[in-house]
């Protein structure tokens, strides 16, 4: 029975993850249309919120990936699972209140680090395989937008100068429609997916399903649907740090950022390394600033950012592996796991006073 | 360097380097074509003259890549290796 309870905290805690996913993603595909005005911001994170949902649907690759590739499931338990979910939720609702995009993925890489580390010992952890997919394409990868949005930039505005005002701004704000529109589809095709891989990697743990199994439809359905209402739900704060105050932005700025960003996403995505889209979406921004001109960017924010990035891994990491001690502690399968879950949803929701504080709304942006 | 090589796949990171760049300044350089179209045709319908040919071929190969380049991204999405 207890093991039953833990399932079930488990999969609530992974639909939280992804619903916190979404709404702290909402800005890497809308905050530079929102920005640009190019549209309104609710029908834009309602537009992302349905092509999230679609994307959940395009391709299993990812949770495949997840489920069997990545961690051997005779190795992991779901008091790991539930540690790392947490770590990475806590991350997550930090980096939201102090209106900092970070990485989701990353922060749940970190938070499944944490608790394997704490629960099997150093020798659970693949640092070479940390290093080499996740560390390294976590560099290089926001670069490499950035630099495609420079070149991009450029010569946007270059092509924009030859076009009368009209046809200029309608067009490019268009654009952005389609080129954040891919972002959206792209993100959903792989962050939904980490979720239904956490899932599908709980129930195969639990021995409700064969590993050989595929993702059930119902894990397929409940994580689309969670990560598209965190989507809509729209991340305000992150929004406006991406679209108004990391770099003023102009509809044929925006347009280079997300066709740069969606680019880079989907070269990441088809070489198979576990992308950020967060990190690629900031790299393309700031890049869109630098090409425009050089003083646009707020460096002092940027600098922020990427220092939350850096964090991310060994912060979640820490916080997982405190979960995973604490629910052991309190025991493992039926009081640790019930007392963690009702201690996790009161953090988040004190997280949630303290934002309404200085709230920011669909208004602010 | 060695262990950096042993580690990272750098050839993959290039090729990632390369597609991004030519997909993303690819596409700004087609739209921009296509609005550099549109905005001759704009002008021509304006000032009562019909739309030059080579505005409209220029126009139209625009949409092709534009589309291509959409295309190419909608089978990296579902393809993912």
């Amino acid at each position: 029975m207890g093991n039953e309870l833990l399932l079930v905290i488990v999969i609530g805690t992974a639909l939280a993850f992804d619903f916190t996913n979404g709404f702290h993603d909402t800005a890497n595909a809308m905050a530079t249309s929102i920005a640009t005005r190019a549209l309104p911001p609710r029908v834009a994170v309602a537009l992302a919120a349905v092509l999230n949902v679609a994307g959940a649907f395009l391709s299993l690759k990812v949770a495949t990936t997840i489920s069997k590739d990545i961690v051997d499931s005779s190795q992991i338990s779901l008091e790991v699972l539930l540690a790392a979910l947490v770590g990475a939720i806590s991350w997550n609702l930090v980096t939201w209140l102090f209106s900092l995009p970070s990485s989701s993925t990353h922060a749940l890489i970190g938070g499944v680090i944490g608790a394997a580390w704490i629960a099997d010992g150093s020798g659970a952890v693949d640092v070479d395989g940390v290093v080499g997919t996740v560390i390294v394409p976590a560099v290089v990868s926001p670069v490499i937008a950035g630099a495609v949005a420079v070149l991009g930039t450029f010569l946007a505005f270059k092509i924009a100068r030859r076009l009368s005002g009209g046809v200029g701004t309608r067009g490019y704000r268009v654009g952005q429609i389609g080129s954040a529109s891919l972002v959206s589809l792209a993100h959903g095709t792989n962050d939904a997916q980490k979720t239904m891989g956490v899932i599908t990697l709980a129930l195969v743990v639990h021995g409700s399903l064969d590993k050989s199994a595929g993702t059930p439809t119902w894990v397929i359905l409940a994580a689309a649907l969670s990560i598209g209402l965190g989507t809509y739900v729209g991340g305000w704060r992150i929004i406006e740090t991406m679209g108004h105050k990391l770099t003023k932005i102009e509809p044929p700025q925006g347009f280079a950022a997300e066709s740069s960003a969606a680019s880079v996403l989907l070269a990441s995505s088809y070489f198979g390394y576990p992308l950020s889209t967060t990190h690629i979406v900031s790299g393309a921004v700031v890049g869109s600033g630098i090409g425009r001109r050089l003083s646009e960017v707020r460096w002092s924010l940027a600098r922020r950012i990427v220092l939350a990035w850096l964090v991310t891994l060994p912060a979640a990491a820490a916080v997982a592996a405190g979960v995973y001690e604490a629910v052991t502690q309190l025991g493992g399968h039926s009081a640790g796991p019930v007392l963690m879950a009702v201690l996790a949803l009161a953090a988040a929701g004190a997280l949630f006073r303290i934002a309404q504080r200085h709230p920011v709304t669909a208004s602010d942006v | 360097m060695p262990i950096a090589a042993n580690l990272i796949k750098w050839d993959a990171l290039g090729e990632e380097a390369l597609i991004g760049l030519a997909g993303g300044v690819g596409l700004v350089v087609a739209y921009g074509g296509l609005l550099v179209a549109l905005n001759a045709r704009a002008q021509a319908r304006a000032q009562g003259r019909r739309t030059a040919p080579a505005a409209l071929a220029g126009g139209l190969f625009a949409v092709c890549v534009c589309v291509a380049l959409l295309a190419i991204g909608f089978v990296a999405m579902t393809h993912k290796s």
